[in-house]
């Protein structure tokens, strides 16, 4: 199943573990080695039944081939999956800008171009002296390539306002 | 066949040379090809029965063909011709010399071929009515990625499909630059430095890197691949001149190359640096130019190949002529 570029998901799958040391990783390991990128592991105790232990990872995923990889890879190892949940698609943008990001107050920047559901996954910034342009990256995600599209279309405005020079994916 | 040559620089020449020293493989083609004139800015090449190509490359001015001061204008009419070759230099403002010299070809009835942006960005739907008008073929695949037959395969090939959206990378001087920047961490001013030391980038490389030579051919492509009327003023450009090897390293860290990527479809025409994905087949390096076109029943197709060079430019222009040959059942007298 074919995804825009860029996009993904986010997938919960429950597994039924025994309750002893080794197990969780052999149920991990799959999920890595077919790519999927963990985000979050917790531990159902409270709906513990003799010695199974539910365990719920979240991770996120290209499309479904892989999901079904990684689950026939689980279930390969003798371990049980009690449920697969999917969270929800995101998607993701990169944008690069240079410029005087910071001179130019940056905060207002990302204030101004963030709406509801797009989130600043990650900045990473380039800074040489005070003088310099510097060069920052923003990792942008939200539910929707639409409102990734709008961002972009505000930020490009912002962009020009403040002679920042941009590139985008 | 009989051709009349305007321009006689770069292309131009490298024109002259193919139809001298592959005569007799056109010869096989069952196309006896005659070029009655050849134009430069201040004089021409004439000879009514045909000219002796060979002996012009080497003689040039010196040739007892030239005439001082001949124009085109006035010997289009005259001259046997049946497909008048447009090369002259490039000018969006206002299209000339070319429109002018493009207009009387087909007044007169004369098929066109060209290699230069000018005339189509500032005039492309009404020399392509005159065209159709005049019943004249006129056909410009030169014009954008050299030998790229892109126009000539939605001609032939996709009648039937439609062209949702095209992106590429349409200049092969600042393909050149980022590819250098990415590849060999140089820095912009040196791999500009170099591309112009190479022979790839002008003396003032502001038509490449500020993204306008790429916008030019979106134009052509929007207007002849898309059945658009759009004009250079309708493009969003950015250069490529701010790009900073920190820009193309964080990139990098996310698996994307930063590419000079013009883009167009139903609601937008941009030229941009943009970050591309590292397998995309957008991601040719050196001064290679691509052209993906998105159709509704064909899917994707990629196009690659050298954007610019005079033979690779010269072939597209002899594909043109050989066409335009086969459309009118071979020979056609002048
Ligand atoms: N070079 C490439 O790789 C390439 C690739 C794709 C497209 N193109 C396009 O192809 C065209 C030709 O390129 P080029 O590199 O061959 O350019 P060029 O070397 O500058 O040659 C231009 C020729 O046009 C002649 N000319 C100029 N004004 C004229 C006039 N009023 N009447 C008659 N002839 C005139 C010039 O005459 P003089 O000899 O007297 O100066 C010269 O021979 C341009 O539009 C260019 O953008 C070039």
């Amino acid at each position: 199943m074919a995804r825009p570029e860029g996009g993904s998901m986010r997938v919960k799958i429950k597994f039924n573990l025994v309750d002893e040391p080794g197990q969780l990783l052999k149920a991990l390991r799959p999920i890595a080695e077919f790519g999927g990128n963990v985000r979050e592991i917790s531990h159902l105790r409270e709906e513990k039944r003799g010695n199974m232990l539910p365990v719920a990872v979240t991770f996120d995923v290209k499309d479904l081939d892989q999901l079904f990889r990684i689950r026939d890879a689980v279930e390969a190892t003798g371990i049980q999956v009690a449920s697969i949940e999917p969270l929800m698609e995101f998607h993701r943008k990169v944008v690069i800008m240079v410029g005087h990001v910071f001179a130019t107050n940056i905060k207002d920047t990302i204030d101004r171009v963030l709406e509801r559901g797009v989130m600043v996954r990650r900045l990473v910034a380039r800074i040489k002296s005070a003088e310099d342009v510097s060069t920052v990256k923003i990792v942008l995600e939200a539910d929707s390539s639409e409102k990734l599209e709008s961002t972009l279309r505000v930020l490009k405005k912002v962009a020009v306002e403040k002679n920042l020079f941009i590139a985008w994916s | 066949m009989n051709l009349i040559l305007i321009g006689f620089g770069n292309v131009g020449r490298a024109l002259t040379y193919i139809l001298w020293e592959k005569g007799d493989r056109l010869k096989g083609l069952k196309l006896n090809i005659n070029v009655t004139g050849i134009f430069k800015s201040d004089g021409g090449f004439i000879d009514h029965n045909g000219l002796k190509l060979g002996e012009i490359l080497e003689k040039g001015k010196q040739h007892q063909s030239w005439v001082p001061e001949a124009s085109p204008l006035s010997y289009i009419a005259e001259l046997p011709c049946d497909v008048v070759i447009e090369m002259t230099p490039t000018n969006v403002k206002n299209g000339e010399p070319g429109v002018s010299f493009i207009r009387k070809a087909l007044e007169e009835g004369k098929d066109v071929v060209t290699s230069n942006k000018g005339p189509l960005v500032v005039s492309m739907k009404e020399l392509l009515s005159l065209a159709d008008k005049k019943g004249c073929f006129f056909f410009y695949e030169a014009t954008v990625g050299a030998a790229i037959p892109i126009f000539t395969v939605a001609r032939e090939f996709l009648k039937h499909d439609r062209i949702l959206c095209i992106e590429g990378i349409l200049n092969g001087t600042t393909n050149y630059i980022l590819s250098r920047m990415s590849e060999d961490k140089v820095s912009f001013d040196d791999a500009l430095r170099e591309a112009q030391e190479m022979g790839y980038a002008e003396a003032d490389p502001t038509y490449d890197v500020e993204g306008i030579d790429a916008a030019c051919k979106l134009v052509i492509l929007a207007n002849g691949l898309m059945n658009m009327n759009k004009h250079l003023s309708d493009v969003e450009i950015e250069g490529i001149s701010r790009v900073t090897p920190e820009m193309i390293e964080l990139a990098e860290e996310e698996g994307y190359l930063v590419k000079h990527i013009a883009y167009l479809d139903e609601e937008k025409m941009e030229v941009a640096p943009r970050l591309v994905p590292k397998n995309s087949p957008l991601t040719v390096g050196g001064t290679f130019n691509v052209i993906t076109i998105n159709t509704e029943l064909s899917g994707s197709l990629t196009f690659i190949g050298k954007g610019a060079g005079p033979r690779e430019t010269a072939s597209a222009i002899l594909a043109d002529v050989i066409t335009i040959a086969n459309k009118r059942g071979g020979i056609k007298s002048g």
